[in-house]
């Protein structure tokens, strides 16, 4: 675009016609005062905080005017101030904002504002009508008497999120957000993304969870990536002391731009299995709590011909770790390799125009997947055709729907595209067969678990069910039937959560849960991303890296015991 | 089904929206939108569903809930007003035993207002349904009520 020359409060700047006067201003280090505006959403123009003079006539909001060669802005005066008040004046008077009782006092770009405008009184009498909230959604709480009508969050849902949940209904003074039609929350389209949340501006949204426990401000931020999923998106961590305030997702990560999911955001902080905090030894039947030693020296004592068996979503570091105590016998509980070999990253979807899901649900797993998708085709810019057996939520977003059975017409209907990506995880070989004849098809494999190709790299194939005499070590975060797996032998958990399920061994060991360990894994894209670790897990809580080093120096220590034994005999 | 037969006349456009409503609103027997015909009117547009309620509540045309078989919407913007139209409001009112807003128990009148009709000429003006009426005073809007019944 061509650079015109324009002035902000006499001050002379180059900038690229069609960009908007506020941009332009920012990038200049010129504040205007905003409130609808967010950098991550379209310009909208609603709330008329940002107004400015720009040329002759009424003062233009500077979020939603492009600027023109030779413009004249100016962005303080005493007619800009007095509509700046009026509209916070109009703001407040309306809904309920006595600060003090709401959650986002202190962390409210509205409160921020009256501030820094200087609202000093209140103009109208406030708050006359009451509305309802809604607190059915298990994660976010909705108060409507705080909502200023930005319609951030119906932006953020619709053209990032891509689900198209939020809406306004009725008009004027009665304007409320609306989820799908009128419906309570919990029983709504929500995929609990979050992202709404996340944008909201004032306590109108707000994290059930984050509720009193602290500011944004008061607490740490670390950028880190999710390990829920091999998307890997970046996270905003704000952690207060030993919790978690809140998890955002990073607007500056060129994964995922901001959006996660529910498995990222939401459900590792309301994982409620009862934690594993010390070593465990079942003597006699009896389950007995075990030093860290006594655990390392009796694990030391089975290595002989043992295996381990793991997640998928163990680090790169504890691969390598177990790899060094168990030689090769290092074994994947799932599938490694993928049905068909990828051919597509993330990106190949900003411009796809045919995507051909195969039985995914991409509102539930690898939920920045389906954002990236729905976000283009829910307005009609790509095609989204599903094929699954079973309920399959996308199902909802799209006219094209078939089952496996009726994969042909599938196929037929995505021939019609120009650049066509099939996303798929697990496949029926049929199914599989019949995508291979279609190779002019981008091919996005999902991986099944979060360093699935970490575990593929460093040549660790699945584990073959079989009846042992051996010892069997599991390690993971959801292990269950572990004596399906394995009959007759003796069996060793390492894992965060005692449920009944990894009673099955006859050791338990803790580990860190998700947010209590650093490592790296491999994304879907083949990229080395890093999680941080953000708590401190408790006392005898010790990473998988660190029992190996324990379980190595009983080792060594018994062979040098009975070298000492026959170097006295 | 009788509401695919009306979806179907129209394009599958989204700018189409406002004229479907209108057609499946009319198409009900009380005169108004169910959330099937929400639910399907998206479905038809590939709309997302709050986009279409947030429609459908916006606009004072539509209704959300049952309504007589005479929708009756007197003006009150400023002309009407001037030349009485809350008399009038008033006297309909009294007239159907009902306040705005509701419906006769026969299910034969809804009493609604409305912004300038654009026939300020005529003031005070009211609709019923299609029929458009001017220069009204309280006997004329009893009058006219009158002959709906008597028409039924
Ligand atoms: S959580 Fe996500 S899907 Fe649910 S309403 Fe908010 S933005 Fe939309
Ligand atoms: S809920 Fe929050 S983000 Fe949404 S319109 Fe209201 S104030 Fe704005
Ligand atoms: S899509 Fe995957 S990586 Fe992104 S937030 Fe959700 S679980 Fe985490
Ligand atoms: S920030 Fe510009 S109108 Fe709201």
């Amino acid at each position: 675009m061509a650079l015109v020359k324009i002035k902000i409060d006499g001050k002379e700047l180059e900038a690229e016609e069609g960009k908007t006067i506020l941009k332009v201003a920012q990038a200049n280090g010129i504040e205007i005062p905003t409130l609808c505006d967010h950098a991550a959403l379209l310009p909208f123009g609603g709330c008329r905080l940002c107004v400015v003079q720009a040329g002759p006539g009424a003062l233009k909001p500077a979020c939603a005017t492009p600027i023109a060669s030779n413009m004249e802005v100016v962005t303080d005066s005493s007619e800009i101030r007095e509509a700046r008040m009026m509209v916070l004046q109009l703001l407040f008077g309306e809904r309920n904002h006595y600060c003090m009782v709401c959650e986002s006092t202190g962390q409210c770009e509205l409160q921020d504002l009256g501030y820094k405008l200087g609202l000093d009184h209140f103009e109208f009498f406030p708050y006359e009508k009451r509305f309802s909230e809604d607190v059915t959604h298990p994660y976010i709480l909705v108060d409507q008497n705080r909502c200023i009508l930005c319609r951030r969050c119906v932006r953020a849902c619709a053209d990032v999120g891509g689900h198209w949940v939020l809406g306004v209904k009725n008009r004027g003074y009665e304007s409320l957000i609306d989820i799908d039609m009128d419906a309570p929350f919990n029983d709504s389209s929500c995929t609990s993304c979050g992202l709404c949340v996340q944008v909201c501006p004032t306590g109108a949204l707000v994290d059930k969870r984050a509720s009193y426990l602290g500011r944004k401000d008061q607490a740490d931020l670390i950028l880190s990536r999710c390990d829920r999923c091999p998307v890997g998106c970046g996270l905003e961590v704000y952690r207060r002391s030993n919790y978690i305030l809140k998890i955002y997702g990073d607007w500056n990560c060129p994964t995922n731009g901001g959006v996660t999911c529910r498995l990222s955001r939401y459900a590792p902080l309301y994982d409620e299995r009862p934690r594993l905090s010390t070593p465990k030894l079942k003597e006699a039947g009896v389950w007995t709590p075990a030093s860290a030693e006594k655990t390392a020296r009796w694990m030391a004592g089975k290595l002989i011909n043992a295996e381990v068996v793991v997640e998928g979503s163990l680090s790169n570091e504890d691969l390598a770790a177990l790899k060094s105590l168990f030689g090769e016998r290092v074994f994947s509980l799932q599938d490694v390799a993928p049905p068909l070999p990828a051919t597509a990253k993330l990106q190949d979807l900003a411009d796809a125009d045919t995507y051909l899901v195969i039985g995914v649900d991409l509102n539930r797993e690898y939920g920045t997947v389906g954002s990236l998708i729905k976000r283009r085709t829910i307005p009609g810019t790509a095609k989204l055709i599903l094929v699954d057996d079973g309920f399959n939520s996308l199902a909802a977003s799209t006219d094209f729907v078939f089952s496996m059975e009726d994969l042909d017409s599938a196929l037929a209907e995505a021939r019609k595209g120009r650049k066509v990506v099939i996303v798929y995880s697990h496949l029926r070989e049929t199914v599989a067969e019949a995508l291979r004849a279609e190779s002019q098809f981008l091919r996005l494999f999902l991986p099944y678990e979060s360093n699935t190709l970490g575990l593929a790299q460093a040549g660790i194939g699945p584990h073959i069910a079989a009846d042992s005499e051996r010892t069997v070590f599991f390690v993971g975060e959801n292990l269950r039937d572990l004596k399906s797996r394995v009959r007759g032998a003796t069996l060793v958990a390492l894992t965060p959560f005692e449920t009944d399920e990894v009673k099955a061994a006859d050791l338990i060991v803790p580990i860190p849960a998700v947010f209590e360990s650093e490592g790296s894994f491999i994304s879907m894209d083949g990229e080395l991303l890093r999680k941080e670790r953000i708590l401190e897990p408790g006392e005898g809580v010790r990473s998988v890296s660190a029992w190996v080093a324990l379980v190595e120096a009983q080792r060594l220590q018994s062979v040098v015991a009975k070298g000492k034994q026959g170097g006295s005999q | 089904m009788e509401r695919i037969r009306i979806l179907k006349k129209f394009e599958p456009k989204r700018e189409n929206l406002l004229l479907l409503l209108h057609a499946l609103q009319k198409n009900n027997r009380q005169n108004y939108l169910m959330e099937e015909d929400l639910k399907s009117a998206a479905q038809y547009l590939s709309l997302p569903p709050s986009l279409v309620h947030g429609a459908a509540t916006f606009y004072s045309m539509y209704s959300l809930k049952p309504r007589g078989q005479y929708i009756v919407r007197i003006c009150q913007s400023p002309p009407c007003h001037q030349m009485g139209s809350s008399d009038l409001i008033e006297e309909a009112s009294r007239a159907l035993g009902v306040e705005v807003g509701e419906t006769t128990p026969d299910g034969l009148f809804t009493l609604e207002t409305s912004e300038c009709l654009g026939i300020c000429g005529v003031a005070p003006a009211m609709t019923v349904n299609e029929e458009v009426h001017g220069n009204l005073t309280p006997e004329r809007v009893r009058a006219i009520f009158s002959e709906k019944r008597r028409a039924k």
